[in-house]
């Protein structure tokens, strides 16, 4: 079940497809076992009892089951409280249609209103059915708080994990703008300008998804202002293969990649260097590559910290189906990233529901 | 005043320098970009104080300092960062006050107030406070009260002599203090010990031969020296070379 992030779960599971249905026809041959075996005396036939209960016990069972699926999608938007009537409701009467039609063609007596042997024999499997009802209802709704509370975990992770404004980066860009007060207003006020850009995106972390052309230009706002804080040392190469309009990303999951390339690499080399970024789709998949020159001789490392946690959201929203990998060869560091291409045209969340 | 601004963004110097002139007009102000530039500076003019960045290429603050401290005259070092996460670390490194950039104009005001009152001796004591900043990158010694720096991947080997160690580097050859323990252990991912009074930059090693007397002894790719290898290390060096 994909219910990461997904749409409210339910408390009535979906028994009409494979491993519910069987689970169901499962359950009521034991229950019907239970029975006979409670219920047969040594002089009485046990298969005769138990093929007679076992029918019945499935009818009950999959006239509900049915019925359930049926209203499975209205059920699951009523409270618990409701859904649990609604649901003793169904078995109670799919109980007693049962009870009559068995009295009727398998005993084959006439129904009588005063009948107390009829009475007793309707009341009696109705509170039977309503009591193993009653378990079931309560092992549904527990299982529906704990699904909830899975899901409120992730949420948090998820929101944990999301990209901030890395404080260095915020407290360097106040920095560049308080000199460039002095010596270019002009500069200063678009380095404002652009920094609003930024902050205003980080503070937006309902979207989980944004066209990749509003992440690209994110990373264009952002490396303007490192442009600015270390001259012409920085360079970017942009390659986009892609219709940027078209595809999703997660919103900031690819600045803090072209942050680290900046970070760990161009500033910590004295003449510079180059940042490529490549953007292409390939085999239903986006495939973003940002490679940088680094100093081989620099202390630092650590810049495996916002690596990994780009992992973790990505693991959170795709499971297997996105990739980050970094490797370095002799001059370079290359990151690449790979997700599932999602289309932004209307149903932005469709792939949830898988 | 002389006070030398180090930082790798041009901004952020100008606009100390700017701040600094604006206190007090008759300070001289110097620049750098890096550590190995600011230790130049220092050799070349007489500096009191230096404002200095933590993160820059080459050679950071924290290793600029560590040099610095182990001349006769240190300077007073006041490290200015953007954010306080180097803060702790830059104390250890005899540092008299940090300031978080943007840098206000009184807290630097106060700063050179600080670093006025303190006299020398007071600021060869912070020195003798021994700071663990990690590996270095470079290794520096003293010649005629200059600072000389030798890039540690410039570095073919260590080898105890006495009271020294001599360092053998690319360039030629260095006296330096330091012990050899200490060094195997900072450098200890790219230095291996081949005898109790030698440690080889593994990047260099060739190979291994014997001489006449039986003698194991080791080859090297970039120089013709060639080292004694002690029989208690000559297993661990087989396999390294096996490895490389």
């Amino acid at each position: 079940m994909s219910n990461h992030l997904g749409a409210p779960h339910g408390m009535i599971p979906n028994l009409c497809i494979l491993p519910g249905a069987f689970l169901v026809v499962l359950f009521s041959v034991s229950l019907s076992l239970l029975i006979s075996l409670l219920s047969t005396g040594p002089n009485e036939s046990f298969w005769y009892t138990f093929g007679l209960t076992s029918s019945f016990v499935l009818w009950v069972t999959c006239l509900s089951t049915l019925i359930l699926c049926w209203l499975r999608n209205r059920l699951n938007t009523l409270s618990a409280p409701a859904t649990t009537s609604f649901v003793l409701l169904v078995i109670g009467l799919t109980t007693v249609i049962a009870s009559l039609l068995t009295l009727r063609f398998v005993f084959i007596v006439s129904l009588e209103f005063d009948n107390t042997a009829q009475w007793w024999f309707v009341g009696r499997n109705v509170f039977v059915a309503e009591m193993v009802a009653s378990v079931w209802l309560r092992y549904l709704y527990l299982e529906q708080q704990m699904q909830s509370s899975i899901k409120a975990e992730s949420e948090a992770q998820f929101k944990a994990l999301q990209a901030k404004i890395q404080p260095h980066f915020f407290f360097n860009t106040l920095n560049t703008i308080a000199s460039l007060i002095h010596i270019a207003p002009n500069r200063a006020e678009k380095t404002i300008e652009q920094l609003a850009d930024i902050f205003r995106a980080s503070l937006n972390p309902k979207q989980q998804l944004i066209s990749l052309e509003e992440e690209v230009s994110l990373c264009k706002a952002y490396l303007k202002i490192e442009q600015e804080r270390l001259g012409d040392k920085l360079t970017v190469n942009w390659d986009i293969g892609i219709d940027l309009e078209m595809a999703l990303i997660p919103p900031f999951t690819l600045q803090p990649i072209i942050e680290n390339a900046v970070y760990h690499g161009i500033q910590q080399i004295s003449s510079g260097g180059t940042i490529f970024i490549k953007m292409n789709v390939s085999d239903r998949k986006v495939v973003i590559q940002v490679s940088n020159p680094f100093a081989s001789n620099t202390r630092q490392s650590g810049n495996q910290m916002a690596l990994d946690n780009i992992r973790k959201r990505l693991f959170i929203r795709y499971q297997q189906s996105a990739k980050l990998t970094s490797r370095q060869d002799e001059n370079d560091y290359i990151v690449t990233l790979e997700l599932p291409l999602e289309k932004s045209e209307g149903q932005k969340h469709e792939h949830l529901d898988n | 005043m002389n006070i030398l601004i180090t930082d790798d963004e041009y901004l952020a110097r100008n606009r100390v320098q700017r701040l600094l002139l604006e206190i007090d007009p008759n300070h001289t102000v110097f620049e750098a970009e890096n550590g190995v530039d600011a230790i130049k500076q220092c050799t070349n003019n007489n500096i009191d104080l230096i404002f200095m960045d933590i993160r820059m290429p080459d050679m950071d603050g924290l290793e600029a300092a560590w040099h610095l401290s182990k001349t006769e005259t240190p300077p007073a070092i006041i490290f200015v960062t953007a954010y306080d996460d180097y803060a702790l670390k830059a104390f250890s490194v005899n540092a008299i006050d940090y300031l978080l950039k943007p840098v206000k104009r009184e807290n630097l005001i106060k700063a050179i107030e600080k670093a006025g009152k303190l006299n020398q001796t007071q600021l060869s004591k912070l020195n003798t406070k021994e700071s663990n900043l990690g590996q270095r990158q470079h290794i520096s010694t003293k010649l005629r009260g200059e600072i000389h720096l030798i890039p540690i991947r410039d570095i073919y080997f260590f080898q105890a002599d006495q009271k020294y160690v001599n360092v053998c580097h690319k360039n030629g050859e260095a006296l330096i203090e330091e012990p050899l323990k200490q060094l195997e252990q900072e450098f200890s991912d790219q230095f291996v010990r081949v005898h109790r009074s030698a440690l080889v930059n593994k990047r260099i090693i060739e190979g291994l031969v014997k001489d006449k007397s039986g003698q194991l002894l080791m080859t090297l790719k970039e120089t013709d020296h060639k080292l004694e290898v002690s029989r208690r290390h000559a297993p661990d060096i087989r396999k390294l070379i096996k490895s490389l």
